[in-house]
């Protein structure tokens, strides 16, 4: 979808709330789930005093849906019309707004764990939205699933997938997580200038860094600067983020060749070292 | 699961049992499912001097390839459905499959220096029609576990994945939900078994897992009474010496076994009962009170762990706790930090938890492993009264009613994991080490949303990181499906 914005009327720009979601100060989204470390990214964004975290509220789901429902009303293909995108807007603005009104905050940042074909939509309503990119290596989103979810993957994210990997939940986990990066890598390559791609790894292991990497890429203003030292350690223990991940434990036999060399691909894409070789079991 | 069908109404009465030629006794067959213990029972009988047992051979599926083909090379008519077995086995084909195991079976014996051959083979009950046709005099040691704790062995056995100890086919069938795909994997065990038990009481002889390693002296005995051997004193402990096969499949947990321990029973208390669909739950609480087992009901995992897993006469008359209005160290720590929470609540609290804030819950710290006889130590939090009540409880209470909306179940470690930090509240919950429980059903984000201020209250990782005010964060822990 490549729609643009409708001019914004000079009543609209008046708004206060509504020009802070403009140009540089528009919405966040951190694109990942808890496997992928979000809420910890949540966690460190949330030290911002100028910003208004949610997590997991819809609002990607919600633009994607409305989207279509738009295209489907107006019986045309893809780019949205302006009457559609203002009209998406008007309802996404109201719930921003409700958001930042009840916090007194001056910046909406969600975490969204959907897939990001909503964030297209979200992008073509506020040109000025920032996406952080959350990825985790694959082994270790696999080992916090399953540790996550030991009575099985039915009711879960990774529903679906394990759907088509019965008894195997290490495959499940992996071809979800193809998904999933796949997804987001084809966004980050689509719009290379709102995205900002963050490993999770780098994250725990050098926050400082990772920090100052992000309030650069979000002009964060020095007033609204994070509070306190960036310690991330207590951030571990999250839902799947946890530090008994022991992703060394996964068995890599029980990923299909299939889905290994895809796998492959995508992790030397991402900066990962590739899947270990498939080796014997130990019973 | 189909029976191998018999040419003649299988009552030994009628039929035409075909001694070996040595005189040797006919073999004994452990009936069992996989993940109930059947490893250590093949230790007990291959430790006796008399009896030999070997790892899981499949001999009795092979037997009934054989009595197939042979049925069929007999001339035999066919099934109606092409690939299965023959309507009939006539007796020429009985006695042709006799000759072919009593090859194998007597040549292991020889082997070995023992008398007689047991085998132990999982889904054998299957075959139990054509294997006394076989050997009429055969014995059937009819092995049952209790589900719950077969499902928890199932899931600790295959972390990635139900895989295996013939789990395969239910897993394909509920992808996704392995507590759902073990209960019918227990089920249908429970019920050929049961089936064979009904039909040949005579050759059957019932073992309890939970009665096995309770009393292993007194169960082997029975069992070695049942099969006419000799008593073996001592053979709880001589079972795991040097010299048991290690060839074939067994439980992978065997070979770091040095001695038999009734440590794994009531592991099945964590399972998520609410995973299993009621009529499924309905089935299962049949077989259970058919092989004096506690059934699986509402209340499960969510009270003390039963002492036992059997429906026996002390566990029904076990004796109540004190009330004493005293926790233990786990629940105390967990009431330090229900009091510091309640001491730093303030507006901006009821302002991120809304009308949450004002609710009373209760938290129910179920006592740790060796704690005995001891209650759960109930903390009731009335929030918009800022209070915190300890109330001791006793097993024979756990049937009463909270006045609390909602509490959160744990045992006293998981609480003392989760207050340390060394595992998240989220994850808990999830793999139900915590349990979430309301009376009536409130609106779907209630309970997330109790659940994220309790984290709060408690100031877990996470929410400690954001300060009252000035209130940056939305419900910072919401997150759906605690995702």
């Amino acid at each position: 979808m490549t729609g643009r914005l409708p001019p914004i009327s000079s009543r609209d720009s008046a708004r206060p709330d509504r020009a802070d979601m403009r140009g540089n100060r528009g919405p966040i989204i951190v694109l990942g789930d808890s496997f992928f470390g979000a809420m910890t990214m949540q966690r460190l964004l949330s030290r911002d005093t100028a910003l208004a975290c949610t997590s997991g509220i819809g609002m990607l789901p919600l633009c994607e849906q409305a989207a279509i429902s738009w295209l489907h009303v107006e019986h045309r293909d893809e780019p949205l019309s302006q009457l559609a995108i203002a009209s998406i807007r008007a309802m996404t603005d109201s719930l921003i707004i409700t958001v930042l009104s009840g916090t007194g905050n001056k910046r909406w940042c969600e975490v969204a764990s959907a897939h990001p074909r909503g964030a297209e939509v979200f992008l073509q309503l506020y040109p000025g939205a920032k996406f952080i990119c959350m990825h985790r290596s694959c082994l270790d989103v696999i080992a916090a699933a399953v540790r996550t979810n030991p009575w099985g993957l039915a009711d879960s994210i990774f529903r679906s997938f394990a759907i088509g990997y019965p008894g195997n939940s290490v495959a499940a986990v992996a071809a979800y997580w193809i998904t999933r990066s796949e997804a987001i890598l084809d966004f980050e390559r689509a719009h290379p200038a709102a995205s900002h791609r963050v490993r999770f790894e780098d994250l725990v292991g050098s926050p400082a860094r990772v920090r100052d990497e992000i309030s650069s890429f979000l002009e964060l203003s020095q007033e609204d600067s994070w509070a306190g030292p960036c310690v991330v350690g207590d951030a571990f223990g999250e839902s799947g983020e946890d530090e008994d991940a022991a992703s060394g434990r996964v068995p890599p036999d029980m990923v299909p060749p299939q889905l290994r060399t895809r796998l492959d691909e995508l992790l030397q894409v991402i900066g990962y070292p590739p899947m270990p070789a498939p080796g014997p079991l130990l019973s | 699961m189909s029976r191998l069908p018999l040419a003649i109404p299988c009552s030994r009465a009628v039929n035409h049992p075909v001694r070996a030629a040595d005189g040797r006794a006919e073999p004994a067959f452990v009936l069992c499912g996989g993940r109930s213990g059947s490893t250590l029972l093949r230790f007990l009988l291959d430790a006796h001097p008399d009896l030999a047992c070997p790892p899981e051979t499949n001999l009795p599926v092979m037997a009934g390839q054989l009595a197939t083909v042979w049925s069929l090379i007999a001339g035999a008519p066919l099934s109606s459905e092409r690939g299965d077995e023959p309507p009939v086995i006539p007796a020429e084909a009985i006695r042709g499959v006799r000759r072919t195991l009593d090859e194998m079976t007597g040549s292991y014996l020889q082997r070995r220096g023992r008398k007689r051959y047991c085998d132990k083979s999982l889904g054998t009950a299957r075959f139990a029609d054509l294997l006394l046709r076989i050997y009429p005099e055969s014995k059937f040691l009819c092995l049952y576990r209790h589900p719950m704790d077969v499902i928890a062995s199932g899931i600790e056995a295959c972390p990635w994945g139900l895989q295996g100890y013939g789990f395969d086919s239910y897993i394909a069938a509920t992808p996704g939900n392995a507590v759902w795909a073990l209960a019918r994997f227990w089920l249908d065990n429970a019920a050929a078994i049961l089936a064979v038990e009904e039909q040949y009481a005579d050759s059957c002889h019932r073992v309890r897992y939970e009665d096995l390693v309770a009393d292993p002296e007194g169960v082997a005995d029975g069992i070695f009474r049942f099969l006419g051997v000799a008593s073996a004193p001592g053979i709880s402990a001589q079972c795991f010496a040097p010299g048991r096969e290690r060839f074939g499949p067994a439980d992978y947990k065997i070979w770091h076994t040095s001695r038999i321990s009734a440590d794994s029973v009531g592991r099945g208390w964590s399972v998520p009962a609410g995973m299993i669909p009621p009529p499924a739950t309905q089935q299962i609480n049949e077989f259970a009170e058919r092989l004096g087992y506690v059934p699986v009901d509402d209340m499960w995992g969510t009270a003390v762990v039963p002492s036992d897993m059997r429906l026996t006469a002390s566990s029904r008359t076990r004796p109540a706790a004190a009330s004493r209005p005293e926790p233990s160290p786990h629940a105390a720590l967990v009431g330090d930090r229900l009091t510091a929470g309640l001491s730093g609540i303030d507006r901006m609290f009821a302002r991120r938890w809304g009308s949450c804030a004002a609710e009373s819950f209760t938290i129910v710290v179920l006592p740790a492993a060796g704690d005995g006889d001891v209650g759960e130590s109930l903390w009731r939090i009335d929030l918009a009264a800022r209070s915190l009540t300890l109330v001791a409880r006793s097993v024979h209470d756990a049937d009463e009613k909270n006045d609390t909306g909602w509490d959160i179940v744990g045992s006293a470690d998981a609480w003392h994991a989760v207050i340390a930090g060394r595992t998240n509240l989220g994850v808990a919950l999830r793999r139900c080490e915590l349990r979430y429980c309301e009376a009536g059903e409130s609106a779907p984000l209630v309970a997330d949303t109790r659940i994220a201020m309790l984290s709060d209250l408690l100031t877990l990782a996470g929410a400690r990181q954001h300060p009252s005010p000035p209130g940056q964060a939305v419900r910072p822990e919401l997150v759906p499906g605690l995702q």
